[in-house]
């Protein structure tokens, strides 16, 4: 027995004990989140920094003499002359679907008072973008709900969409609807046993919202029961800068790792703009060199680096996507601004929403003529792009001939027509907010306006009209509706059951 | 870091290697270069001497090994450690003891930046993270 024992022992003192080998480094200055840091000769450039009372930081500036480093969290407790260490990391956050229905700040951290997170991955926020030969074109669509969006401006998995607009035109709520219009289908979806339905999860990155506004968000989301799928990355107004900066790359992380697993998600940012600003301030306080507007000459850099990660990936490689929706907000609504332009010129098209149209009740306030989908086209359902035909033209036209209208009383025939019909489509695409339409009744209405049975409708009693027929589709008109969101098509049938319901319709409907 | 900053530098480690004797900072030499730096009055005077004191003060500290210990150290240990360190960083080093019942048991080494912790302390502090 002894001899086990003695064995043992001898064992115990072979094993040799590795020695930690660290990079150290001491604050010289520190001030408004970014720390000068003498030392850490061997530090890589965005590596992870370790700093006293397990706060971390990003190295950002590597000069000869000192490195500026940005620290993530609240610095009131360092000082100068604390010690520092590299970890020879890049920054991670957790990711996978042990996050879904949780709030977490810009780290990964919970906030939600719903415990920790048993995520069993980890995933770098900066990551370099898909390349050419892993993607694929855009062919499969986000359904917003958004009966302008989806049939005007269409959205496919893995585009880059900026909703842009002034403040208070609806931005945010456009988002919600597509959040809470995906939670609605991957419900129905997942219920159906479809083995080849493929949920959206939805991530929203809130970055530099006032901390009520994104309570109200939350609540929300979970009255529409939509918080289960997803994910609210939060660092808001009273956020240090660098966390500000973070947060919408933590979400990129969060999103890719729903890509790469073979799924898809949508990400929300919220706002870039916000973003800008915080990148702005931690730069000059970095003693970067300013440039336009005093932003930092990397400010595309840092929005092309984000929304070139969306992307839609081939069978090869999973077939996962990761749709982005970036919000951008202007003042006055000039769209050639800095960063207005520079997402702009980013992405794969915008929703540009306008005061004006606001206020004047028209709402989802979308601008027809500067709103474009680059790549959605291809992704549209069948059904719904034959149902829609040349809307947006028309809508286009009516715009036109209603400003020349307002001069002259006496009209042709075939102008006033345009005008009504205009005005109808007008009235028709005013939509509540967290009322998303599924895209069966999308079509079934859209084809409605186009086969001229809203016609003798009065133009004020347009919205009565829609939510009637919506409900006639939901209750005698259910068959046809069920055919649409299979088949996807507008066949001769369902074209012929689809006029069968909506004369049924009509006979009941009085003006 | 500009055009004339880089030629300074370059005049700067040209300054540094005067000062040193068998690869060690010597005081004496320091002194020497710092009167005739003074007494040239020449025109960058203040950064050649930010950048003078910068390249002295990483030069001293990545030549000096801080060597905090718990329990006692013979001199036949120093000298092996003397050895292993200089060999390590393939420059002379001098060697500053101290001892430090905190580590609990063990060595912790710093030379310049780079730590090498080989403590029990340093072990549970390590633990303490996962």
């Amino acid at each position: 027995m002894s001899s086990i024992i003695e064995q043992i022992e001898k064992e115990i003192q072979n094993l040799e004990t590795g020695s930690q080998q660290s990079n150290v480094g001491k604050i010289v200055a520190i001030a408004d989140g970014v720390a000068r840091i003498e030392g850490l000769s061997d530090v890589m450039f965005n590596e992870m920094i370790e700093f006293p009372g397990g706060l971390i930081g990003q190295a950002l500036n590597l000069e000869e003499n000192e490195v500026g480093c940005v620290i993530f969290g609240d610095i009131s407790k360092l000082k100068e002359g604390d010690e520092v260490k590299s970890t020879g990391k890049l920054f991670s956050v957790p990711a996978g679907m042990e996050l879904l229905g949780r709030v977490v700040d810009a780290l990964g951290n919970p906030v939600d008072g719903k415990g920790p997170i048993e995520a069993k991955e980890f995933y770098p926020v900066e990551k370099i973008a898909p390349g050419i030969i892993p993607r694929k074109s855009v062919d499969q669509p986000v359904q917003t709900g958004i009966l302008p969006i989806d049939s005007m401006i269409p959205i496919g998995r893995g585009q880059r969409e900026l909703i842009i607009g002034d403040r208070a035109t609806g931005k945010t709520t456009i988002a919600i609807d597509t959040m809470i219009n995906q939670a609605r289908m991957n419900e129905k979806g997942l219920a159906s046993g479809d083995e080849n339905f493929r949920p959206l999860y939805s991530i929203y990155v809130a970055v530099g919202q006032k901390n009520a506004n994104v309570a109200r968000l939350i609540r929300t989301l979970e009255d529409a029961d939509a918080l289960k799928y997803t994910i609210i990355i939060t660092a808001p107004a009273a956020d240090n800068p660098a966390n500000q900066y973070i947060a919408p790359f933590a979400g990129a992380a969060m999103g890719e790792w729903f890509m790469s697993n073979g799924k898809d998600a949508l990400i929300v940012y919220d706002d870039l703009s916000k973003q800008a600003v915080a990148y702005r301030q931690m730069s000059l306080i970095l003693k970067r060199p300013s440039g336009r507007e005093a932003y930092p000459g990397d400010v595309f850099y840092l929005h092309s680096r984000l929304l070139e990660r969306s992307a839609r990936l081939n069978e090869d490689n999973g077939g996962g996507s990761l749709t982005a929706l970036p919000i951008i907000e202007t003042q006055a609504g000039d769209i050639s601004a800095y960063i207005p332009t520079n997402v702009i010129s980013i992405t794969d098209g915008q929703i540009f929403l306008e005061t004006d149209l606001f206020n004047q009740g028209i709402r989802p306030a979308i601008s027809v003529g500067l709103s474009v989908s680059r790549v959605g086209s291809s992704a549209q359902t069948k059904a719904l792009k034959k149902a829609t035909g040349k809307l947006k033209l028309e809508l286009a036209q009516f715009r036109e001939l209603a400003a020349f209208a307002q001069f002259g009383s006496d009209l042709d025939a075939k102008t006033k027509a345009q005008l009504d019909r205009g005005s109808r489509i007008v009235e028709l695409f005013k939509q509540p907010a967290l009322d998303p339409i599924s895209m069966e009744v999308q079509t079934g209405i859209l084809w409605a306006v186009q086969n001229d049975y809203f016609d003798d409708v009065n133009v004020d009693r347009m919205l009565e009209a829609k939510t009637s027929l919506q409900e006639h589709f939901a209750g005698s008109g259910s068959a046809v509706m069920e055919k649409i969101a299979s088949v996807k098509e507008l066949t001769d049938e369902i074209v012929g059951d689809l006029k069968t319901t909506v004369e049924t319709w009509k006979k009941t409907w009085v003006n | 870091m500009n055009v004339g900053n880089r030629k300074l530098k370059g005049f700067v480690d040209r300054l540094l290697e005067l000062s040193k004797t068998d690869g060690v900072v010597d005081v004496e030499k320091v002194e020497a270069v710092l009167k005739t730096l003074v007494d040239s009055k020449m025109k960058s005077l203040k950064t050649v001497l930010q950048l003078y004191r910068f390249s002295v003060k990483k030069e001293i500290l990545s030549g000096t090994a801080k060597i905090s210990h718990s329990g006692t150290i013979t001199e036949i240990q120093k000298d092996e450690l003397k050895a292993t360190l200089e060999s390590r960083s393939g420059r002379p080093l001098t060697l500053e003891f101290r001892e430090d019942p905190d580590l609990i048991a063990g060595v912790k080494i710093a030379v310049g930046d780079y730590v090498y912790d080989h403590s029990v302390r340093g072990a549970l502090q390590n633990l303490s993270q996962i």
